[in-house]
């Protein structure tokens, strides 16, 4: 059976605190960003993360969470992503927008990368 | 006065040195300029970025440094016609910088040096031959047609990528100026990346910003090779040349 998760950091996040310093700099204004690894996993995944500093979400559905904008490569492996998701400096998370300037300004080359936004 | 030539520093480089030497040995006036000091970078003349690991790669390679504030700098320069010579990293960050091959703004990129088709990183020597004119560009002036530089190869991210449409742009506007050759010059099977068109480096459309992947710097001296045990180890060697013809061009004002 396979299923779809997020896998992300329970430890500080260099790279997404350098994504939501780099993305407020280019006048993007988030709050936080968590990054995450999306995939496919299946019963036969035999070492899927490190409980020690890994946290894992299942997800209810194949597509970005609110929030979230999910990027892909091109020609990489399927159904592989590098999620991110965007909080407004009130909490909420950043709407639609918001994650696609931020895939615009920094998250996502078109020349290599796909980006998927929420429904 | 000599032209000056900054060596930029980001956060995670780590090839500013032999950077440096190649270029003084060649008769350059070189700096190393770190990021703290990226205010004098109106000072210079021209810019080198080095390869590295800048800003470990985050989110992807050359993503973040094409945003840091010294590359204000190098893309204002680049516009009024500084030369802007960037390697393996430094490449890297010139593609998301948008200021190689040019064909999009500025800070908008088009093409990618991305993932090896092995998705793995790679260390082998190289030769790049010029696939253009000489006379296109002032860091390739002073080459012979069909000039063959010796190189490392060293990157797990060193593939040109970018959309069909862009790709053919990219050839049809002579953006690709060395690509990948065995020592014979011959290019059959030379890519060692699986590198689109065999690219192994990109000069925007004035000529003065030049993307090379593989490292000249590291066939400069004979000492990078181990093949070569007689004679005078710290001779230049066959990179050199590489530099060489930049450092012609600096000086010739």
């Amino acid at each position: 059976m396979a299923l779809f998760c997020a896998i992300g950091l329970k430890i500080p996040d260099n790279e997404a605190l350098t994504a939501a310093a780099t993305l407020r700099r280019l006048g993007v204004e988030v709050g936080r960003v968590e990054r995450s690894l999306i995939g496919r996993i299946d019963s036969n995944d035999a070492a899927i993360f490190n409980p020690n500093k890994h946290a894992l979400a299942l997800l209810d559905a194949d597509e970005p969470r609110a929030g979230e904008v999910w990027i892909e490569e091109r020609d990489g492996p399927a159904d592989r992503f590098v999620g991110w998701r965007l909080y407004r400096a009130d909490g909420e998370p950043a709407d639609r927008a918001m994650l696609e300037l931020a895939a615009q300004r920094l998250l996502c080359n078109p020349a290599i990368e796909r980006a998927r936004f929420p429904q | 006065m000599s032209a000056r030539v900054a060596v930029l520093i980001f956060p995670g480089t780590n090839s500013e040195e032999e950077t440096l030497r190649i270029l003084r040995d060649v008769g350059a006036q070189a700096d190393l300029v770190h990021w703290s000091r990226g205010d004098t970078l109106p000072q210079y003349d021209a810019y080198v970025l080095p390869g590295g690991f800048a800003y470990e790669d985050r989110i992807r390679a050359g993503a973040i440094p094409a945003h840091d504030r010294m590359m204000d700098h190098v893309i204002d320069g680049a516009s009024r016609g500084k030369l802007v010579l960037g390697i393996c990293n430094g490449a890297q960050i010139l593609l998301e910088a948008g200021l190689v091959p040019g064909t999009g703004p500025a800070r908008k990129p088009t093409a990618a040096f991305t993932h090896n088709v092995q998705r793995h990183f790679i260390c082998r020597h190289v030769h790049v031959k010029l696939t253009i004119d000489p006379s296109r560009s002032p860091f390739t002036a002073a080459h012979a047609h069909d000039a063959l530089i010796p190189a490392w190869a060293a990157h797990g991210q060193g593939r040109l990528a970018a959309d069909p449409a862009e790709l053919e742009a990219i050839a049809k506007g002579g953006h690709i100026a060395f690509v990948y050759a065995n020592a014979d010059g011959s290019t059959q099977g030379a890519t060692p990346n699986g590198s689109a068109l065999g690219c192994a480096a990109l000069l925007n459309r004035e000529g003065n910003v030049l993307a090379i992947m593989p490292h000249p710097e590291r066939d400069a001296h004979n000492f990078n090779h181990p093949q070569r045990r007689q004679g005078n180890i710290l001779a230049p060697s066959g990179g050199a040349a590489f530099f060489r013809g930049f450092a012609d061009a600096l000086n010739a004002g």
